[in-house]
């Protein structure tokens, strides 16, 4: 009996013990466990070879129908009205260890355009003879082609050509100076980066990254033969008083942007700050610094707000004297008198301008997404600028007409004036895109809606750009059919939002809207893109 | 006399409810949960296929990267269409690189994980400790199982509230079904084929019907799970993706 109570007492002080044996440690199982399914042992993973190789990609092929208007400002000439586009997409990635990476992502670009449209002096539409457009050139494209090396777990260097994007932006990135500009109505159509090499120091709440990058001044094949100077300078070229190079488009100064980059994450928020310094980088500015800032934080699990900025001291846009431009005789009259008809004239103002983007993502719980963000162009024209720059564009034939016969007579107009009319840009503008936002006015919004999956294997989006000083922009639907895993259709639009034409720029009778400028009414294509 | 006083003894103990046949608590249920469905580091790699209604398939195959239970780190390998895009959750953050953009966007946890009937956070967080009060309650129909109730306690939380059942013999998670607040039920999640992985007892798949649209579900198969491995922080930064 008293084995009975001995037992009894065992078996009571043992029962929290034996409450927590009720929860089986979650390693201690075994396949002998006595669970009632249980299956083998599940396979370990295979030991990791030295090198991975990892290759992808895609070939893609897009023919696109337009319509352009020979009765807008800039000529239609150049649009080509039916156009085939084949890319062949190649991205090798080799990792070694976890130490060293790899990456190239190359494309192969053949195109094939027709069917071209002009004035024909009378304001009739004429068909032109198809002629040789450099946009339509096959081409290679290397968008990224780097290095990188983890010299410990705080800290990598990547050296090559990479695409790196820092701020939350959708549409566009007002803090990115670094990288050929991107579609707004399509931003997965350009990936190329620039070239550069990177000094990175990631910790787990905050990363510290320095960039130093420079600009292709020449390049063959996609692959650059000039980097950072221009490989054939003239020995003694001759600058204006603006620091603007003259007309030949050369120089002998270097051509860099320098990054540094403070981000952290703080308070489930992402925050940046940057500093830049650039020198005829991606635009007119010389040795100029600028800051910039931005943060995104995710609301109600469902609203992504981000604010995105950059400011700086000056203006990279042309400005013109209206004295000057109401035809190509006045301009030239006025550059001979030594009176500068236009130019790089704010380039050293010491006025602080900013450029921002300030929006919001909201998610919808059925793989949708809205997007709005509003921009604000700190350096863009107002109303009598956009004028006068409406006004030069007007007289662009004339006015290459006569830089031709100036540079004959080896004859130069002060301010670089003429040498806007064909700005020197990078030789490497990336892949070709759809369309190119090039914002001269202040004030823009952007609205995106995409739904993924909208029934099985269909995806929709939209893209709205507007101007909202006269309410012109672009509008973009798009419709994608996920055929197979490895096959996508698409059908998408571009479409010219005309806008307000007593909002425009006035030019002789007529009037122009910023969008609407431009030739292009409407666009049409169709893709069809398989995945390897 | 010493016989008599014996037998009231044992049969006082025998009737009295005692701690030494008690049920595991609700919070207990809830570690093992994530010691088996979350251990605290591992590498994986997983196979998610979409069940559509037209009868069609999808399938994903992906790596999935844990250290710690605020770090995980996802990367596609299949289809040819979505490799090289990568989903990163840092604590409450969470983020996805698109490849095709070259750059990486924020996300919220409740968006449908690749268009399947899984959210991101059935994937990328498994942290039910974390997010979820819980209670133990009575399922009369279920004698080999725990019924747990869960209720979100942060505003990360996948579900306003879940019901878990944990099968007796093993503590095994073997039910789940996922509410809205108004008590709609979303998703239904079956755990089947359980097994070893690095010693570790785990179910091997996962089914999730989508209730909403029920000709739908997807399913999660493990391949493989090292739970040995012990990944650097630095896979788990934001400027890491795409690397």
């Amino acid at each position: 009996m008293r084995f009975f109570a001995l037992t009894l007492a065992c078996l009571s002080l043992a029962a929290p013990a034996l409450a927590q044996e009720a929860v089986a440690p979650a390693d201690s199982a075994t396949p002998d466990s006595a669970a009632p399914d249980v299956a083998a042992p599940a396979e370990e993973a295979p030991p990791e070879p030295l090198v991975k190789v990892h290759v992808t990609g895609f070939l893609d092929s897009r023919v696109t129908g337009a319509y352009a208007s020979v009765a807008h400002l800039l000529p239609s000439d150049d649009v080509a009205h039916l156009a085939n586009l084949t890319e062949g997409n190649v991205q090798l990635k080799l990792d070694w260890g976890t130490r060293a990476t790899a990456l190239a992502d190359a494309s192969f670009i053949y195109q094939k355009a027709g069917l071209y449209f002009g004035n024909d002096g009378t304001g009739q539409r004429l068909q032109l003879a198809d002629h040789d457009v450099v946009a339509y050139r096959p081409s290679a494209v290397l968008s990224e082609f780097y290095g990188t090396y983890n010299f410990a777990d705080h800290f990598n260097v990547t050296l090559g050509k990479k695409r790196i994007v820092w701020g939350p932006g959708l549409a566009i990135n007002p803090t990115d100076l670094l990288n050929p500009p991107k579609d707004p109505t399509d931003p997965t159509m350009q990936r190329a980066g620039s070239w550069m090499a990177r000094l990175e120091a990631p910790f787990d709440l905050f990363t510290l990254s320095f960039v130093a990058a420079g600009k292709v001044t020449r390049q063959f094949g996609g692959v650059p033969s000039g980097l950072v100077y221009y490989p054939d300078a003239h020995p003694a070229p001759t600058y204006d008083q603006y620091g603007n190079v003259q007309p030949d488009g050369y120089d002998n100064r270097p051509h860099y942007a320098l990054a540094a980059r403070a981000y952290a994450l703080w308070q489930e928020t992402d925050l940046d700050l940057y500093w830049f310094q650039t020198q005829q980088y991606n635009d007119a500015f010389n040795y100029k610094n600028r800051l910039g800032f931005s943060a995104s934080h995710v609301f109600f699990n469902a609203l992504e707000l981000h604010l995105e900025a950059i400011g700086f001291q000056g203006s990279s846009k042309a400005y013109f004297d209206p004295a000057c431009i109401g035809s190509a005789s006045a301009f030239q009259t006025c550059g001979m008198a030594g009176k500068t008809p236009g130019g790089y004239t704010q380039i050293d103002d010491p006025g602080v301008r900013v450029k921002a983007l300030a929006g919001g993502r909201w998610q919808f719980g059925d793989n949708a997404s809205f997007t709005f963000e509003y921009f604000y162009n700190g350096e863009g024209y107002n109303s009598t600028e956009f004028n006068n720059f409406a006004q030069v564009m007007s007289l662009r034939p004339q006015l290459l007409s006569l830089m031709d016969t100036l540079a004959s007579a080896h004859v130069s107009l002060p301010g670089n004036a003429l040498s806007l009319l064909s700005p020197t840009t990078s030789a490497d503008t990336g892949s070709p895109q759809k369309y190119t936002f090039e914002p001269l006015r202040r004030h823009y919004a952007f609205f995106t809606y995409l739904h993924t999956m909208i029934a099985d294997d269909w995806n929709i989006n939209a893209v709205v750009l507007l101007g909202l000083e006269d309410l012109s922009g672009q509008i973009a639907p798009q419709l994608t059919w996920l055929t197979r895993e490895w096959l996508n259709l698409t059908l998408g639009g571009l479409y010219t939002i005309p806008g307000v034409k007593s909002l425009g720029a006035q030019v002789a009778d007529a009037r122009y809207t910023e969008n609407a400028m431009q030739p292009t009414v409407w666009r049409v294509f169709l893709s069809a893109r398989v995945f390897y | 006399m010493l016989f008599r006083t014996t037998l009231l003894a044992l049969t006082t103990v025998l009737l009295l409810p005692s701690p030494a046949f008690a049920d595991p608590t609700a919070d207990e249920l809830l570690k093992k949960y994530d010691a088996v469905m979350g251990p605290e580091n591992f590498l994986a790699t997983i196979q998610m296929t979409a069940h559509r209604d037209d009868g069609t398939t999808r399938t994903y195959k992906m790596t999935v990267l844990k250290k710690g239970s605020e770090k995980f780190r996802l990367g596609f390998a299949e289809p040819a269409a979505v490799r090289g895009q990568e989903m990163l959750r840092q604590g409450d953050n969470l983020w996805v690189y698109m490849p095709n953009l070259k750059r990486a966007v924020r996300l919220a946890n409740r968006d449908s994980f690749q268009g399947g009937d899984f959210n991101n956070a059935d994937v990328l967080r498994v942290n039910y400790q974390a997010d979820y009060t819980a209670k133990v309650v009575v399922d009369p129909t279920r004698a080999d199982a725990w019924q747990l109730e869960l209720h979100a306690k942060t505003k990360d939380a996948a579900y306003d509230m879940i019901k878990l059942w944990m099968r007796k013999s093993d503590s095994q998670p073997v039910k789940g079904e996922y509410y809205t607040a108004s008590g709609k039920m979303l998703r239904m999640a079956e755990f089947t084929e359980f097994k070893v992985y690095s010693g570790l007892m785990r179910p091997g798949k996962i089914s999730m019907k989508n209730m909403l649209a029920t000709q739908r579900y997807s399913t999660m198969s493990w391949d493989s799970m090292d739970t040995h491995v012990d990944p650097p922080s630095g896979k788990f930064v934001l400027d890491d993706l795409g690397k």
